[in-house]
């Protein structure tokens, strides 16, 4: 591509990040205007409060995100990333960030897995692997995307803080796509973090600056990695306060909402545009809690939900719970996005992030997850946990059995283990769960 | 009880020569500094969970690999009469058993870990396996209550180097060897276990019944890569169907070879660390998959093979991610290639009998062709 071609795909790039929420707004105008006079309510919203109205704020900036990547491709250098990477230190050189998780978890919400993963396991790529490279892997071999047309990188980067598989993922990818994979290995902390490990981890963040600034043609600029990291910070802490505003009672949005509204966190963690956002939502969270808007209309119970969500099946278990006064109030997973925040430290970017992302909780001992799920399990007054045990998340999943009975016994509250797959629905028994979960709430009411 | 003739030979050990026995979990660990501390390792790559009836049942999920599953029923019980246990960081259901092990009572003796890196070529790498090294001779020596000595550790890596040495003269040997591939495999596997000193008397007995003056042995050689080589009675079938294994990348013995050695360094820990970055590509660790199919071409034309067999086990991650690539990568390079995945069976299911079979049948077809 030419320089002049560069140009115009720059200007695509831009413009269609400009183009976008109007784009969302219009559409929505659309559907107002089709539906006017029509009262019609969706099945079960009348066991929920009135929807958030921020979740339109959040289709916009999303739906700006991905149109933009539509024509990153000659326009601004693109990286794929896993979630825990330390995202902050690309956004000085321009790139524009994938997220193969976060893209797949959106193909599981649109129930699109199954047929993603086969597409992988016809090209080779065995059933029983994580459900997101299965679907990611698929949906690159099919070009098939709920959001439209992905970007190729130009670099792959792994963090080994969410699991090993990322490595044998982004190995594939690199093979598939002839781009080279850089990957930050964060051992397992067993115990307390050790300087060893963390010195390492550093070292492979400033390669990886490096590597980056390379293959964007950028200098580093170390005063520009301050100021992301300071942004990334706050971030961090602005979602952790949306989370902390359901320690009220009842709680202002639910665990499911959570799932969703996590996207600008993961995919855009180090942009203004994702702090004011979650400004928008915590002052929208916090002006329900002031008026006791609840989540759902009869908040009596109160849990927690561990390991990732069912994607697939978010609306109906969130109705299930609801139908029943049950709110999921917190996550393990969700919390993650806030947990080490405090820990950045934007004048040390390096080393600080070096201690961020190795003490991430899916990184750390079975320990010190049952107590942090006990230290949620307090703060937000829970009196029981779901559990996912997901079939294709071995570092997630492992140690439940011991965490639910730990955890029952030591927060004396009821605790339940319901098996199934973040994204690949052949593995779950819908009559089943749904039948276990039901039994579970009658529990309580004994 | 399972494993009679193991526990006999360690209980000796331990009463005998004073050498306390450490039970070890795949893949990777540096054994020499096990030798130079005059303790006796037991490597367990294939406990099945049903000969623990007596173990903690239900604590791990169906879908985690039998390899955990089998070393979790292991570990709970006390049969292995073992001081500590080491685990190292190979892939996330075994960190998940270390943690199970040493914080949440899945174990029966301290659990050490050992956190090699992912990537060997980085200095990162280097720097950090050195203080990751260094980390647990200090726990390993808390457990067993002796001090590491640097001329032992000598010592010992040069025993090491000389038993490495034999396996490799062995695996290479073997289109001159009479051995089957089971009763090879049964020798090879006592090193799971046995004392390398003794090891070395045993493996060059075999070596000494390598005659590169007669004829190959016919049959149609093959590479098989895995991670163990289990059920034994797969080399039984392979022997039926006339192939034999040529070439091993199994990740207990062949890919347990370094790549080349050098001088033993005068900080002998050094030379520990360089000996593991030095070690065949593995999927566990190597972030680039092109090295592992590299090395599986070189062992097929070293071995004269026409074909590879992947042989994972069930649920494996690492291994099997990564086999369509390895498929691809091999089929361009001229290799047949065929993959078989094991529950860590007692037995040779007749499905994959049969597969194994059909695919000699090809290669010997072709080799006549």
């Amino acid at each position: 591509m030419g320089v002049l071609g560069k140009v115009v795909q720059r200007v695509k790039y831009e413009g269609a990040a400009r183009v976008a929420p109007s784009l969302v707004r219009a559409g929505r105008l659309q559907h107002q205007l089709k539906s006017r006079g029509k009262k019609r309510k969706a099945p079960g919203s009348e066991l929920f409060g009135p929807p958030l109205e921020t979740y339109a704020k959040l289709k916009e900036v999303l739906t700006s995100h991905y149109l933009s990547g539509r024509y990153a491709n000659g326009a601004v250098p693109v990286a794929w990333v896993t979630s825990g990477f330390p995202v902050e230190f690309l956004r000085p050189f321009g790139y524009h960030v994938v997220y193969p998780e976060n893209h797949a978890a959106m193909c599981g919400v649109q129930r699109m897995g199954v047929e993603l993963a086969q597409t992988s396991e016809e090209w080779g790529i065995p059933r029983d692997v994580c459900g997101y490279a299965r679907s990611d892997i698929g949906s690159l071999l099919s070009g098939k995307s709920p959001a439209g047309k992905i970007p190729k990188p130009d670099l792959l980067l792994a963090c080994t803080n969410i699991c090993q598989t990322v490595v044998y993922w982004y190995r594939t990818l690199g093979k598939m796509l002839d781009v080279p994979v850089f990957v930050i290995d964060t051992p397992y902390q067993y115990g307390e973090p050790d300087s060893h490990a963390e010195q390492y981890v550093a070292d492979q963040i400033e390669e990886c600056i490096h590597v980056a600034a390379r293959v964007a043609k950028r200098r580093v600029d170390m005063g520009a990695l301050r100021e992301t990291s300071k942004i990334s910070r706050e971030a961090s802490l602005l979602w952790g306060e949306c989370m902390a505003l359901s320690k009220h009672k009842p709680a202002p949005w639910t665990g499911f909402d959570q799932f969703l509204h996590i996207g600008p966190i993961v995919a855009m963690r180090g942009l203004p545009e994702c702090n004011a956002y979650y400004r928008m939502l915590r002052d929208e969270l916090a002006d329900r809690v002031s008026r006791g808007i609840g989540a759902i209309r009869e908040e009596k119970h109160r849990l927690m939900w561990d390991n990732l969500p069912i994607w697939y099946e978010l609306r109906s278990l969130s109705q299930l719970l609801a139908e029943r006064g049950f709110n999921i109030v917190t996550t393990s997973y969700t919390n993650g996005w806030a947990e080490t925040a405090p820990l950045f430290d934007p004048e040390d970017p390096v080393r600080s992030a070096a201690r961020v992302y190795a003490r991430v909780f899916i990184n750390r001992d079975l320990e010190y997850r049952l107590g942090l799920f006990k230290q949620l399990v307090s703060d937000y007054d829970c009196d029981g946990a779901l559990l996912h045990s997901n079939h294709s998340c071995k570092p997630y999943s492992i140690g439940q059995l011991d965490l639910s009975h730990e955890l029952a016994k030591e927060a004396s509250i009821r605790t339940l283990v319901v098996d199934a797959d973040h994204i690949d629905m052949r593995v779950y028994s819908k009559e089943q769960t749904e039948g276990r979960i039901t039994a579970f709430m009658e529990s309580f009411e004994t | 009880m399972k494993d009679q003739n193991v526990r006999e030979y360690l209980a000796a050990q331990r009463d005998l020569h004073k050498r306390p026995t450490v039970v070890a979990f795949p893949t990777l660990y540096p054994r020499e500094v096990l030798t130079a501390l005059d303790l006796c390792a037991w490597e367990v790559w294939s406990a099945h969970a049903s000969d623990y009836p007596d173990a903690d049942a239900g604590r791990l999920q169906g879908y985690l690999c039998p390899t955990v599953r089998g070393a979790q029923a292991f570990l709970s019980g006390a049969e292995h009469g073992a001081i500590a246990a080491i685990v190292p960081h190979t892939c996330d259901s075994l960190q998940g058993l270390a943690t199970i092990g040493k914080h949440l009572g899945g174990a029966s003796v301290p659990v050490l870990s050992f956190r090699h890196p992912r990537g060997s070529d980085r200095p990162a790498s280097r720097r950090y396996l050195r203080a990751e090294l260094e980390s647990f001779v200090c726990e390993l020596e808390k457990v067993s209550q002796r001090t590491l000595d640097p001329a032992r550790l000598t010592a010992a890596i040069e025993l090491h180097r000389r038993l490495e040495a034999l396996v490799g003269k062995v695996l290479r040997g073997r289109p001159w060897l009479t051995m089957s591939d089971a009763d090879l495999y049964a020798v090879l596997r006592r090193m799971e276990w046995k004392h390398p000193e003794d090891m070395v008397v045993e493996l060059e007995a075999v070596e000494a019944q390598i005659d590169r003056s007669v004829p190959r042995r016919k049959g149609v050689p093959l590479v098989f890569s895995g991670m163990v080589p289990e059920p034994s009675g797969l080399f039984e079938t392979l022997e039926d169907a006339g192939a034999y294994v040529a070439g091993d990348d199994y990740a207990g013995l062949g890919r347990r070879l370094p790549a080349h050695d050098g001088p033993i360094d005068q900080d002998p820990i050094g030379s520990v660390v360089e000996r593991l970055l030095l070690m065949p590509p593995c999927p566990t660790r190597a972030l680039n998959s092109s090295l592992r199919i590299d090395r599986l071409r070189a062992l097929a034309s070293e071995a004269g093979a026409g074909g590879v067999v992947l042989h994972t086990v069930k649920f494996c991650e690492p291994e099997l991610f990564d086999v369509p690539l390895m498929r691809r990568g091999l089929e361009q390079a001229g290799l047949k290639v065929l993959h078989i995945e094991t529950e860590l069976e007692d037995r040779v299911t007749g499905q994959i009998a049969t597969r194994l079979e059909a695919f000699v049948e090809m290669l010997s077809d072709e080799r006549s062709a």
